[in-house]
């Protein structure tokens, strides 16, 4: 996109955790310090399609500032549950194109890890008693983000070669003292910000899904649809 | 939401529906007894269900994720007419398929607060027996409609279509559609059934 000659207005949302997020920030040239003016959350697993735009308003209200001063939109893809993952990706995408302003995704633990030392293992609920755990370090993610059994987390550790000295995440509870828990270093919507590339032209926001649909062919054998 | 909107003759409404295997979007002008469908656009994933012998709701989900920012563009385009000039936004929240509706419904929270109009959320039964009036004009005062798709057959007392309906009847088990593509899953004749059965 073209060059940040004034500050620009970044919403930042997040719906791939039980924390539901929506944030404005001020950038003012890509890369340059984020400077979050207001953040929301809300934390309800089941609530995301309710509460995002509410949210979304709460935040804008709180900094001031109206939704068509919005110049960028940042979205956190996940990974996450689906469902309410989609909520936070359809809202930014439809904002954005409504807007018409700029959406920019960005990998949701890229903002979780955003700004914290060392390396860092990120942990969030990935359901079917299965966490998403991605290690980072000085900005770059080193391994995952991927669906893991907690109890097979120390392995996959191992086989990614890489010893993370702490743990972050809405998720670290499942893993119960595998490492010493750390809190973010930043507001999410700072760390989404800060790991979105707001230079690079906007590519499609394709969750990140890392799971397939639950689906099976239907066998060759024909059953009967009249017995029942 | 709002409680109640009172729309003119002229005032644009943007449709979208997204509770089953199409994301579908409609913008209509409200005419003084009807609406005139100024243009729309589908994007549909049947292809992609039809190996698993019916809508496989995550697949139908993840495919209104990804068309509904462009099915919305392309409605434009055929209406003629600019994001400006919409007035208020309808879409479906029900029944339907809850991952696929929410899509719709999130995107159309979203389009409504950018674009300042009022959005209304729509139960689409009456929506399929509305889609009638673009061709034959406003209904007959209480009319009996029987509605036939793939995921209902019922018969429905239409005293207005803005919200005076009575389900008078309902099939029990399958709604035709569904019947039509077990027919076909049995006789091995692919998905959906209709069609084929039709020929
Ligand atoms: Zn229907």
């Amino acid at each position: 996109m073209g060059s940040y000659h004034r500050r620009v207005l970044v919403l930042a949302l997040d719906s791939s955790t039980p924390v539901l997020t929506a944030g404005v920030a001020e950038v003012t040239a890509p890369g340059a310090a984020v400077t979050v003016l207001a953040e929301r959350t809300l934390t309800d697993a089941f609530a995301h399609a309710e509460q995002l735009m509410p949210l979304v308003q709460a935040a804008l209200a709180a900094a001031g500032r109206s939704l068509h001063e919005v110049g960028t939109v940042v979205v956190g893809l996940g990974p996450g549950p689906f469902t309410g993952l989609r909520v936070g990706i359809a809202t930014g995408a439809a904002l954005a194109d409504g807007l018409a302003v700029s959406a920019h995704g960005v990998g949701s633990h890229d903002g979780l890890a955003a700004g914290l030392p060392g390396t860092v293992l990120v942990v969030t609920d990935a359901r079917r008693r299965e966490v998403y755990v991605s290690v980072h370090r000085g900005g770059a993610t080193v391994a995952g983000p991927e669906p893991v059994a907690p109890a097979a987390v120390p392995d996959w550790l191992t086989a990614h070669d890489v010893t993370p000295e702490a743990m972050t995440g809405p998720g670290v509870l499942l893993l119960d003292g595998l490492l010493p828990v750390c809190a973010p270093a930043l507001p999410l919507t700072a760390g989404l910000i800060g790991a979105a590339d707001l230079a690079a032209p906007p590519t499609p926001l394709s969750p990140l899904y890392l799971r397939r649909p639950d689906a099976t062919e239907p066998s060759s054998v024909r059953k009967s649809v009249l017995g029942r | 939401m709002t409680d109640r909107i009172t729309l003119g003759a002229g005032a644009v409404v943007l449709g979208l529906e997204s509770s089953c295997d199409e994301t579908g979007v409609g913008l209509v002008r409200l005419t003084s007894d009807g609406v005139e469908l100024l243009g729309q656009s589908v994007a549909s994933s049947q292809d992609q269900h039809s190996r698993f012998g019916g809508v496989v709701p995550e697949i139908a989900s993840r495919a209104h994720l990804e068309a509904m920012t462009t099915t919305v563009r392309a409605a434009f385009t055929a209406a003629g007419v600019r994001p400006v000039d919409v007035d208020a936004i309808a879409v479906t929240s029900g029944p339907g398929l809850a991952g696929a509706l929410l899509v719709g419904v999130a995107a159309a929270k979203a389009y409504a607060a950018a674009w300042d109009v009022p959005l209304i959320g729509v139960n689409h039964l009456p929506g399929h027996v509305a889609a009638d009036t673009l061709e034959h004009g406003p209904l007959p005062a209480d009319t009996l409609a029987l509605l036939v798709s793939g995921g209902h057959t019922q018969l429905l007392r239409v005293g207005s279509l803005a919200g005076d309906i009575t389900e008078i009847g309902t099939t029990i088990d399958d709604a035709a559609g569904e019947a039509y593509d077990k027919v076909a899953r049995l006789l091995g004749l692919g998905y959906p059934g209709g069609p084929v059965i039709d020929r």
